[in-house]
């Protein structure tokens, strides 16, 4: 099945009648005012990041920038920090990923039932969704404090020992795919369920009939219906999870106990605002963008497609 | 029988997702609704007589204990939020009706060029941000942050409205044009009233992920402009944590986000799933 993100309304013949709304550079004009603060305050910007990264540039030993062409990104790409943090944030990304992919599915399949009180499950589940992040890191770094914590206290008083949630090394990346996980499942569940909604009721009343079984059907009927709505989840899903910074900075204040956590978020936010290293610091930035490019590749092509088609 | 059955696991298991999705917030707003010396008490006691001792600590109300002032950075983040929401809906509004009803070439390459726009993360375009604003006098302002957040918002909010005008059929605008209104008045008078409640949604949407913002806050103020976010991790200082002002802090700051999931998940599923459903 295709990608079709939306039917084409523009109206052909209605925009080429003459009268209002004919001229040739009219949808531009509507455009401009977005496209001047996009140009002007991000695309701008991307460009002097590049120019930036080819320099060695240290503001607080005001130093003034000197031109070293790609030496940054060789410096940058044989710092094992840097690669440690390739490897987390990879790890990062497909742990919590697939397990949002995993809860939201099978929340979205029971919420598709005939239960009572489905708005108000579905609005519950929902309230984790737009937290604000670092506020979120701080919330379960005061439950799961190593002595002050709720969490401990509630595992003494049942006989286990007490856990080293925030101190141990080891339990760092767990934590961090465990609370993204729990923070952004909701959007999954959201927007799958929106596309369980228009998987049509024919097709599965059809397929029950002819004898199929509830994975027959998940396979054959509701999967392909969907993939639309799952290619944008997951763009969605790998670019926010390829940057996460806030959750992690809201725990620790840094990179975790022994940098156990240093993702390539935090990894950037050190090297801009801990070091104040900035040419290192926006070669890091283009480094993500790069590795932000080869996970979405895919999902863009597929919505430019359905887009032209 | 096998029936009640499967009801019952289905209950369970929802009601387990529940739980687990709220209790850690419940938690917090139960703590910050205790008194300030028992906020972190163990064993924590389940029940007890709320109070709003904490949240009067972040007023000025307790001249001894007060910790910080939080109504300067209240104010701050909603200045922001809401103006820079403001921005970005018209803009974003204008545009999304050109991607929606006009057919033009580059069509295609601009919206992935507005989406792709949000791929980079926001620390990446803040070094530059950073240099311009010292240098333009907009480092630590009201107006810094505005537009710094526009320019991040733009394209989530041109996708989500396209969607909502894409859903008004073509007609209505036809019947108008043949009654002359002008291409802005179908926009002003047809589009806009009948997709009010999207572009509520959208804009609430918005100015939540404005007031959500952390790190380019961290990056482009010092101490005028700090917003709730940044004030609320500072109160974990070296010398201790002041826990009691803390929780209601993150509950305050957690307020609108909440609420804005209550009212507006509806409209959020048709928004951001951008046209991927046909509804």
């Amino acid at each position: 099945m295709k990608f079709s993100p939306r039917k084409d309304k523009s109206f052909e013949n209605f925009a080429s009648k003459g009268g209002v709304g004919t001229k040739a550079y009219e949808p531009y004009l509507w455009l401009a005012p977005a496209s001047l603060v996009l140009i002007g305050l991000i695309l701008y910007p991307w460009l002097w990041t590049f120019y930036i990264s080819l320099q060695k540039w240290n503001p607080l030993m005001q130093s003034s920038p000197i031109f070293i062409g790609l030496r940054n990104y060789i410096q940058v790409l044989t710092d094992p920090n840097f690669l440690k943090a390739i490897k987390l944030t990879f790890i990062l990304t497909v742990g919590t990923v697939s397990l949002q992919f995993l809860f939201g599915f099978i929340l979205a399949l029971l919420l598709n039932t005939d239960i009572k009180g489905r708005s108000v499950f579905r609005t519950l589940l929902m309230i984790p969704m737009m937290l604000t992040p670092s506020v979120v890191g701080l919330l379960w770094k005061i439950i799961l404090q190593d002595e002050m914590g709720v969490a401990n206290w509630v595992l003494t008083e049942l006989g286990f020992k007490s856990v080293g949630w925030l101190s141990d090394p080891s339990l760092t990346m767990p934590l961090i795919i465990m609370i993204q996980t729990w923070s952004h499942m909701p959007f999954v569940l959201l927007m799958l369920s929106a596309g369980l909604q228009s998987v049509p009721n024919e097709l599965l009343e059809a397929s029950k009939v002819d004898g199929a079984n509830f994975f027959q059907v998940l396979w054959s009927v509701i999967l392909p219906c969907l993939k639309p709505v799952i290619v944008l989840v997951m763009l969605f899903r790998i670019m926010f999870a390829l940057r996460t910074f806030d959750t992690i900075f809201g725990i620790w204040a840094s990179s975790g106990p022994l940098k156990s956590g240093m993702v390539l978020g935090v990894y950037l936010q050190e090297q801009i605002r801990v070091l104040w290293n900035f040419g290192a610091g926006a070669t890091v930035s283009y480094l993500m963008l790069f590795i932000t490019l080869i996970f979405t590749a895919w999902p863009m092509l597929k919505i430019y497609r359905g887009e032209s088609r | 029988m096998k029936k009640i059955l499967k009801k019952s696991s289905i209950y369970t298991v929802l009601s387990i997702a529940v739980i687990i999705s709220i209790l850690p917030v419940l938690w917090i707003i139960m703590l910050s609704l205790k008194s300030p010396m028992e906020t972190m008490a163990l064993p924590p006691k389940l029940f007890f007589k709320p109070t709003l001792e904490s949240y009067r600590m972040l007023f000025g109300g307790n001249e001894t204990t007060n910790v910080v002032d939080l109504k300067m950075y209240l104010k701050n983040s909603f200045i922001v939020a809401f103006s820079s929401t403001l921005v970005t809906m018209l803009f974003a509004t204008l545009g999304a009706y050109s991607l929606s009803r006009f057919r033009f070439k580059g069509k295609n390459m601009i919206s992935i060029i507005i989406l792709a726009t949000r791929m980079l993360p926001p620390l990446a375009s803040a070094i530059p941000l950073f240099l311009i604003f010292q240098n333009a006098g907009l480092f630590d302002t009201h107006l810094g942050l505005l537009m710094a957040y526009t320019a991040i918002n733009i394209p989530f909010a041109i996708w989500m409205v396209r969607g909502f005008i894409d859903d008004v059929p073509v007609e209505i605008e036809e019947a108008a044009h043949v009654d002359g209104c002008s291409r802005f008045g179908m926009l002003w008078k047809i589009i806009i009233p009948v997709t009010t409640p999207g572009i509520a949604a959208s804009a609430a949407y918005t100015f939540i992920l404005a007031w959500n913002d952390f790190s380019l806050a961290m990056m482009l103020t010092s101490s005028n402009v700090k917003t709730m976010p940044q004030v609320v991790l500072s109160f974990l200082t070296p010398e201790g944590i002041e826990y009691g002002p803390m929780t209601a802090a993150a509950t305050i700051a957690l307020l609108p986000p909440i609420i804005f999931i209550i009212f507006a998940q509806k409209y959020l599923a048709r928004g951001l799933t951008m046209g991927a459903v046909k509804g």
